[in-house]
């Protein structure tokens, strides 16, 4: 084995990849987004021209899609309970879109570096990026879906007020427990591939457990309490009795758990996910 | 003496080996009734490697299949955290590796270029710029606004080589990528890498032709179960890695 001389220490050379303390991940990965704008706008874009490729009607089916479902559960609602209120469909719609959003970005990033092994492998860049475009691009699509709301609340007369200002708080709750929920486990999920396979079941089972196809109106006092423990009650609420110009109606109680949880997951999700990935690059 | 651009100082990188398990169901079924996964063991991929190259250099890496060349290279690049030394360096650094995997089939050339060049750390204001010489050094022109499933793989090949090379980065890495696309391509690009140097940018370089190696590099190593075993000029590496064997 021959030793290279190693006298000169030039004060240009910066280490690489050194490992950092475990609570800067967030402030990392800030840096890295704020380095790499450019990488994760290409990246979205990527996504959203993909998406709607080869299709007459593009984007429209970010609009149709929900409206379609919510026709469904508006048949299955009045099958099962008869009359429902006028403005059921206009919930279902914003709890399907938002749900959507939420599946779709949990399972994205979770997957993010599974799916990306191969680049990943090859060239060094933020290895968060697939994950945060991924929610990105989801973010974009079910704002755009949204505005289907707007026939709605003209339809069904609904001026909206100053509680609309919860759309956009909610939509960063759920932005932060997707993300920091797909990034705590992206890492685990290249070590182990049931992570992928078992949250494919969760975002499903979440569904009904979530005020989708109900809102918390409809749920007993008793059951309430329980209802309650799943983070993304109050998000999915925020979001539709916002655009419905209803107050929250939520005890605030509830309402700080919620957003604590959120707020903690994204914060954990960021310390794991940057303590972890250099080496889960080994295992992919 | 030039300066050190790349320091490389006892670095060690040891690879998980999971035992093949095929994923049949007698093998899930057992693993999940005696309450475990595959059992582990490490595979050591570089062994206290140290390593200097200077700015301007040309430095080849020669040596068998699997020997850690290409780990080598990611450490470099920032792909692999050692796990113990520590890699320095200055500059802006490219790895041209695996050329095209970056690519999506479904969009254009042009969008890729500005995918891939964002995917290495540029702006696409920057790739804008460099789109025309990209264009024309691939010799894609007519292809360019096709999406990229209607490309042959050495077009492919071509493109990602284009990219790489226009950007300029500090510190280029190149593994195994010099025998890409037709014979009058190489030749191109094989003026690339020694334009390249040529503007005091160091390049190392791994590849398994030596004839190549013998006519470019200013030094080269042979690594061989993650340790370097020779180094020094051209000549006397190969010929210390074609004695090395019957």
């Amino acid at each position: 084995m021959v030793h290279e001389l190693m006298d000169n220490e030039s004060e240009g050379l910066v280490e690489i990849n050194r490992q950092r303390s475990f609570f800067l991940g967030p402030w990392l990965m800030w840096q890295d987004i704020k380095k790499h704008h450019h990488l994760a706008s290409n990246l979205i874009m990527r996504d959203l021209r993909l998406k709607y490729r080869n299709s007459v009607l593009g984007y429209f089916w970010s609009l149709l899609e929900p409206l379609l479902l919510s026709g469904v559960y508006f048949v299955l609602f009045v099958i099962i309970k008869g009359s429902p209120e006028p403005n059921y469909p206009l919930w279902v719609i914003v709890g399907v879109i938002t749900w959507g959003y939420f599946s779709q970005s949990l399972n994205g990033s979770i997957t993010s570096l599974t799916q990306n092994a191969g680049l990943i492998k090859q060239v060094y860049f933020p290895r968060e990026m697939f994950a945060i475009t991924k929610v990105g691009a989801n973010l974009v699509i079910a704002t755009l879906g949204l505005f289907v709301a707007i026939p709605f609340m003209y339809y069904l007369d609904i001026s909206p007020n100053e509680q609309l200002l919860m759309v956009p708080l909610g939509l960063i709750l759920v932005s932060m427990l997707a993300l920091g929920v797909g990034l705590l486990l992206a890492c685990l999920n290249a070590v182990n591939r049931d992570i992928e396979h078992f949250f494919r079941f969760v975002t499903r089972a979440g569904f009904f457990l979530s005020p989708v196809m109900w809102t918390i109106e409809m749920v007993s006092e008793n059951a309430l309490r329980y209802i309650m423990v799943n983070p993304m009650v109050v998000p999915i609420t925020m979001i539709r009795n916002g655009i419905d110009g209803r107050s929250l109606g939520i005890d605030s109680m509830y309402v700080v758990y919620s957003i604590a949880f959120c707020v903690s997951s994204f914060l954990l999700g960021c310390m794991v996910f940057k303590r972890y990935e250099a080496g889960v690059v080994k295992k992919l | 003496m030039s300066e050190a651009v790349i320091q490389v100082e006892d670095v060690s990188i040891r690879f998980p080996r999971t035992r093949v398990t095929l994923g049949t169901v007698e093998r899930s079924l057992m693993n999940l009734i005696k309450f475990k996964t595959a059992k582990e063991d490490s595979f050591t991929a570089l062994d206290k490697i140290n390593l200097e190259v200077n700015e301007g250099e040309i430095l080849g890496i020669i040596g068998p299949n699997g020997s850690g060349k290409s780990t080598l290279l990611r450490t470099i690049s920032g792909i692999y955290r050692p796990d113990k030394g520590t890699v320095k360096s200055c500059g802006q650094i490219t790895l041209m590796a695996g050329l095209g995997i970056g690519f999506n089939v479904n969009l254009s050339g042009r969008e890729n270029v500005y995918l891939y060049g964002s995917i290495l750390g540029n702006s696409n204001e920057v790739m804008g710029g460099l789109m025309e010489s990209i264009i024309d050094f691939s010799g894609l022109n007519g292809f360019i606004d096709q999406p990229l499933r209607t490309y042959s793989s050495g077009m492919r090949a071509r493109l990602g080589f284009s990219i790489a090379s226009a950007v300029k980065p500090d510190i280029l890495l190149i593994d195994e990528v010099l025998s890409v696309g037709d014979q009058e391509f190489r030749a191109k690009s094989m003026a690339r890498i020694l334009e390249i140097v040529e503007g005091s940018r160091t390049v190392v370089l791994v590849s398994h032709n030596f004839g190549i190696m013998k006519k470019i590099c200013s030094r080269l190593i042979m690594i061989d179960k993650g340790n370097i075993i020779v180094s020094g000029s051209p000549e006397d590496v190969i010929n210390a890695y074609s004695e090395r064997k019957p």
